[in-house]
Formats: C-alpha cells, structure tokens, sequence
C-alpha cells in the first residue's frame, strides 16, 4: 500500500523528441488512478517511467517515502499487467501464478497460501491445474491479474490491459478490475485510450496529450467542466458539439452567434465572459449531445436556446436515439429519447439546455466556463 | 578483458581512448556521457566497464551502430568474466561474437570447428538474447540465466549459456522428445523474453534458430543472431521474438553504408519533414506499411476511426509529398523513417 508521487517528471530521448513534460501528480495510497489519451500522448511512457521499464530524464518519483528513480524496477515493489496477457504454455495456472515467487525463492507453503488467495480473490479456484490452452480469454486475464497479485505488491500498474479482449469481455472485465481494486485496498495506476475505461474505472483521471497532463480530476469533474477544448471533445461519447462563433452584446443581453445558430446567454453567464474579455471575440460552443432536446418543455424552459437543423441520419439504440444534423453547414449530433418522432430529412426545433453550456476562448483554447 | 587491440584493428583508428578529459567535458554528468556527449564536432563516449570508466572519442559519422555494438561488446565487462575458464567451444562462440557485425559472414565453413568437443548433442535450438537498455548490462546477466534456468526446468530441457554483457547465446538440446512437447523454439523464446519482462522488469529482444545440426553452423548462426538483434534495435522494431529468417528487408537497409542512408533518408524527408511528421504520423506510417496498407486493421490498431486514418494520411501528403496509400511510397517514406530512427548510423 503506498502513494506516489510524481514532481516534474520528464522523459526525454535522443534527437530532442520529448515524450513527457512536466508531469505532476500526487497518487494517493488506495487510489484508482487512470492515464487517458490518444496514442502518442505520453501515457504509456508515464507508466513505463513509474515501472522503472524507462529511465526518467529528468525529475523525481517518489513511492512510499523513498525516492526510486534509481531504484531497479524489480525491487520497486510494484506489480505490472500488460496488454499483452501471454501465460507460459507448458505450465499449469498454479505454476504461472506461483512462477514468480519461486524465481525469488519464496518458501513452498508461503506460494501455495498465496496462489491460492489470489486463486480465491478472482474465482479460478477450479481452473489452478489446467494449461494456458484450456481456458477462455476472460479466464486467462484472471490469470495474468493473479501471477500480479501473488507478489503483494505497493502498487499495480495496468497498460491498456483489456485492449486484446472482445467488447463484451471488455464491459465485464472493467467491472471486475473495479471490484478487485476495493477488494485488494491498494493503489492502482491504469493506462487506457478508451474514454469509456477511464469514465467507469477511475477514482480520478488524468488527460493527457502531446506529452502534457491536460486535467486532472474526477470523472464527473472532468465530464462536466473539461478544463480546455481537447478534454472536452475527448471525453464523452458521443464527443461534444463545437461551434465556432461570436458572443455579442445588444441591450444587455449577450448572444453566441454562429452561421445559423444564436442562443441567448443566460444571465448567470454574463459576468464570466465580461471578466474574460470574450465580448465580440471569436469564442468556441460547446454542448454535448444529450444536452440538445427536442421535447417541448425545453423550449418553454430555455426559449433563448432554440434552433432549428436539418436532419441527414437517424440512429435508433434502443433506449435512445442519436441525430446527426447539420446546421448551416456545421454538424451536430444529438442524444435524444427514443420515443421521439424525428425523421430523417425532418427540420426539427430543437433547444439547447442552456445550463450545460460551454464557452471556450478560441485563441487559448482554455474553458471560459 | 578489454581488447583494445581487436577493437582498433576492427574500427581502424577511427576511435580514440583516452584517460582524461577535457575541462569541458568534465563538467558533463557520466550519465550523459554514457549515451556519448558532442564536443567540438567529435563524441565523447564513456564506457562502464568492471575496471573503471573508460571514454572513447569518435566522429559519429565514421562509425555505424554496428560498430558502436561491436565497441561495447568488447568493452563492457562483467564480474564473472575477468576469472571464468573457457572451454574452446565457448571460447570459439565468443571469438565469433568479437567479429565485425554482418549480415552475411564471409567466414565458411572451418573444418576443424567441427572437430570441437561440445557437452550437448546435435540438433539443437538455439536463442540470442540481448537487453533493450544496455546500461542494465549486469543486472540483465544476474537475471537472464535463472530465468533460462526456470524455464528449462519447467520444458525439461537440457541447455547451456553462453554469456557476454550484452549478447547471451541459450543453446538446448532438440531432441526427438522436445519435439512431441509441442514446443517450438519461438515458444521458449517468448517464453523467456516475457518472464524477463514480468519477473524481473527487464525488455529484452531474442532471436531464434531451429535445429542446428552442427558446430559450423552454430558460429554462423550466432553471429547472424547477433546482426538481427542489432537491426531491429537500430531501427527500434517492436517485435521482441524475432526468426532468424524473419528480418527481410530490414536486413538489406540496415547492412547500408551510414553516408548512404544519411543522403536517402534526407533527401525523402528532411528534418523539417520528420519534425512536422512528428511521433503521431510516423507512428501512422509505420503501422500502415506494417499491415500491408491495409486501412482497417491499421485504423484498429492505433485506436482511430477510419476517417481520422484517411485525415493522417493526407496530413502526411501534405508534409512528405508521398501519398502512402501508393506501395512505392509508403515503401520510400517507410525507409527513409527507418534510417531517421536509427539516426542514419
């Protein structure tokens, strides 16, 4: 059990090409943490940093209370499960799980009591004496979670451990990490590029692109209030709608503009924007799809936030109905209830719930709010 | 040992050692230095070795990757070496190892290899092992041969090792009983490369050989191994198990002369090119041309949806000039990315 504590870490290789800057980050004992990006985002880097797999250029890790920079990876008291779940063929659960512990020359009960427990923990109890062959997908990935759990160690570091599953393996096995993180009582770190993973599984997320962390927070936090344009589109799926466009001011009241679109600001909203400066500047609109209606009572509700578009797809899911429409030339989509009668070529009224707005300076990028 | 004569014979004068440093250079951390340090248009390179650190100054140009591995091979020393007694066999594998790095050895057969006493019988299987990071030079001896040992166990395997610093030979024994075990030398390979990575945190890259039937052939194969290793190091392939058959091309382009590789990997892609590619759209490249253009597969493997696929392959139009969803130039882009990597070496 143990925090990290990650100050101004740098991983730098030859030729200049710097693959993480300035990463800051305080894991607490106990905690879920998640990495998320797009591929290239330095994420994976990070944790190959932590795992002791890649020198750290520049900066300090601190695990405990001792720094490891130069610690070597295998007394780190760490334990890692990778993308790849690859058993060794010729030996027995029992024996892939127990393989470890007999490298370090554990005493022969210590590795039964505990590749039993961990056996125990992730129900394969009955599986310990057949071969890598005989077992599922899921099955396997237990096993490779158990030869990590039998080292007991300070932390477990997770890279992208569910990318080789089918998606429906996929749903389960993120449930199962879930409640194997509060069985355990230890700190997790899990590297992803799957949004979805890092929503569900994490106590908090950290975002990260080119490099750079980009938010660090909860999921609902970051769901809600993303810190800057690039959290926003990433997050969420569907991802939220951009519009560029201008705020304006006529008679106190504040409209975004766009071609084809205006929404009265809520009043709540007017002191931000005069504070940041964003009047009569070009400005980015956000708004997630579920935040788009087409039920009457919104209208009533946020009557500044009507629009009309023109629908080009209808996708029913069941519970609910994506609209792909396009407005004066921009596409926005829409997550809307399925019992709703829209149709494709239909030029809807649709109303923005004006309290899920986001506005981002164009510019910086950042969220105004 | 350090062979300090093999050494300048092999890269004819065009390496320097030295004691002492410059003041300038002095300043500069030994880490630095291990990864070479440019002063006045020349490296300086410090190689760890058990008797102390020795620096060695170079023109980058003048020496391939191949030449700067074959330097620490004989450089680096470890413990165990300065005391262990070889038989000839192992004496003969090493000497092997100590000779310039080729694709395709000129050294035939030598009639009295085979009259070498060996302590395993023919056939055998053989693997070449060497670490990712070679500053973890000891620490990947200390780990590697009980790591062997486990798996020899486990398969029921009589072996043998031939270790030097950063380049250990496993040879096992293949006999008619190993091969209803339902293992493959790739099988013990991967099995080996994985449980370095899992037990003790170590990357470390193998190349295999099936069925060897005699002591010529062993040499041949374990310098070819070597060579292998070095290529796909150099152009930082991610594939850990590599066949001894299983580099192709790679070989051809890695066997190039650096000026040559320089002029064509500058000439496809000029820095300014490489940089606004940048790690995302060389990444595309790579990952295209490794799945024979197939857009696809590659848009599942680097998490994209098809249409963000087909936007990094005109981005990279627009900055190369080459549209790689034509064979010839993504095979073009493809190369000249590879020499990038190896920084045309």
């Amino acid at each position: 059990m143990a925090e990290l504590k990650l100050s101004h870490i740098y991983k730098r290789y030859s030729g200049n090409v710097v693959a993480v800057t300035d990463f800051n980050l305080d894991i607490a004992d106990k905690e879920f943490i998640v990495l998320v990006g797009p591929s290239g985002c330095g994420k994976s880097t990070t944790l190959r940093m932590i795992a002791g797999l890649e020198e750290i250029s520049d900066g300090d890790l601190i695990i405990g209370s001792k720094r490891v920079n130069d610690v070597p990876p295998k007394d780190r008291d760490i334990a890692m499960v990778f993308q790849n779940y690859a058993l060794y063929p010729h030996m027995t659960v029992f024996q892939n799980m127990a393989f470890g512990l007999k490298l370090r020359h554990f005493p022969k009960a210590e590795i039964e009591k505990r590749v039993h427990e961990a056996a125990k923990i992730l129900d394969i109890e009955h599986l310990l004496q057949r071969k890598p062959k005989a077992l599922s997908g899921g099955q396997r990935q237990r096993v490779a979670l158990g030869r990590a759990i039998v080292r007991e160690p300070q932390a477990f570091l997770m890279d992208e451990p569910l990318s080789n599953l089918d998606a429906k393996l996929r749903v389960q096995m993120r449930t199962e990490i879930s409640k194997l993180h509060k069985r355990l009582q230890t700190t997790f770190i899990y590297v992803t590029h799957d949004q979805t993973e890092a929503m569900t599984m994490g106590d908090r997320i950290v975002v990260m692109k080119d490099g750079f962390i980009q938010q660090v927070a909860t999921p609902q936090e970051i769901y809600n209030h993303p810190k800057n344009l690039f959290v926003a589109g990433f997050i969420g799926s569907p991802a939220m709608n951009f519009i560029q466009g201008t705020i304006k001011e006529e008679g106190g009241v504040l409209s975004f503009t766009a071609n084809g679109i205006s929404l009265t600001i809520p009043e709540g909203r007017h002191e931000i924007l005069r504070q940041k400066g964003a009047i009569n500047k070009p400005v980015i609109l956000g708004i997630r799809p579920e935040n788009i209606h087409d039920e009457p009572v919104y209208a009533q509700t946020y009557p500044g936030g009507v629009f009309e578009a023109n629908v080009d797809v209808v996708e029913h899911m069941g519970s609910e109905m994506y609209l792909f429409m396009d407005v004066s030339g921009q596409q926005l989509t829409a997550r809307i209830v399925a019992r709703s009668d829209v149709k494709v070529g239909d030029r809807p009224k649709l109303t923005v719930d004006m309290s899920k707005l986001h506005i981002f300076d164009k510019e910086t990028e950042e969220s105004i709010f | 040992m350090i062979h300090l004569d093999t050494l300048s014979r092999t890269v004819d004068q065009r390496i320097r050692f030295v004691h002492q440093l410059p003041i300038e250079v002095r300043k500069i951390p030994l880490a630095e230095l291990l990864e070479g340090y440019v002063y006045q248009e020349e490296v300086w390179h410090a190689f760890r070795t058990q008797r102390g650190v020795l620096y060695g100054i170079y023109q980058e140009h003048k020496l391939s990757h191949r030449e700067i591995a074959l330097i620490e091979l004989l450089l680096l020393d470890y413990e165990e070496s300065a005391n262990r007694k070889l038989e000839r066999w192992q004496q003969e594998l090493i000497d092997a190892i100590h000779l310039p790095i080729e694709a395709y050895s000129e050294r035939t057969k030598i009639e009295d290899l085979d009259a070498i006493h060996v302590p395993f019988a023919f056939p055998i299987v053989t693997i070449g092992l060497r670490p990712k990071d070679r500053q973890q030079a000891s620490h990947f001896i200390n780990e590697i041969k009980g790591i062997i040992a486990s798996f020899a166990e486990g398969f029921d395997l009589t072996y043998h090792v031939v270790v030097e610093p950063t380049f250990v030979v496993c040879i096992i024994e293949w006999t008619e009983e190993s091969k209803t075990l339902e293992l493959s030398a790739e099988t013990i390979a991967s099995s080996i490369v994985d449980g370095m990575l899992r037990e003790a945190f170590l990357e470390v890259r193998a190349v295999y050989a099936q069925e060897i039937l005699d002591f010529n052939a062993l040499v041949q194969t374990v310098r070819r191994m070597l060579f292998l290793a070095l290529a796909a190091e150099g152009f930082q392939m991610e594939q850990p198990v590599i066949a001894i058959d299983g580099l192709g091309i790679h070989e051809l382009l890695y066997s190039a002369l650096p000026t040559l590789k320089k002029q064509y990997g500058l000439r496809v892609l000029p820095e300014e090119a490489t940089k606004l590619l940048g790690v995302e759209l060389e990444q595309t490249v790579m990952t295209f041309v490794e799945n024979d253009l197939n857009m696809s597969e590659t848009a599942r493997q680097l998490y994209l949806h098809r249409n963000s696929l087909l936007y990094r392959i005109e981005r990279i139009k627009e900055v190369t000039g080459y549209d790689i969803r034509r064979f010839s130039d993504a095979a073009t882009v493809w190369a000249a990315l590879l020499f990038h990597r190896e920084g045309f070496r």
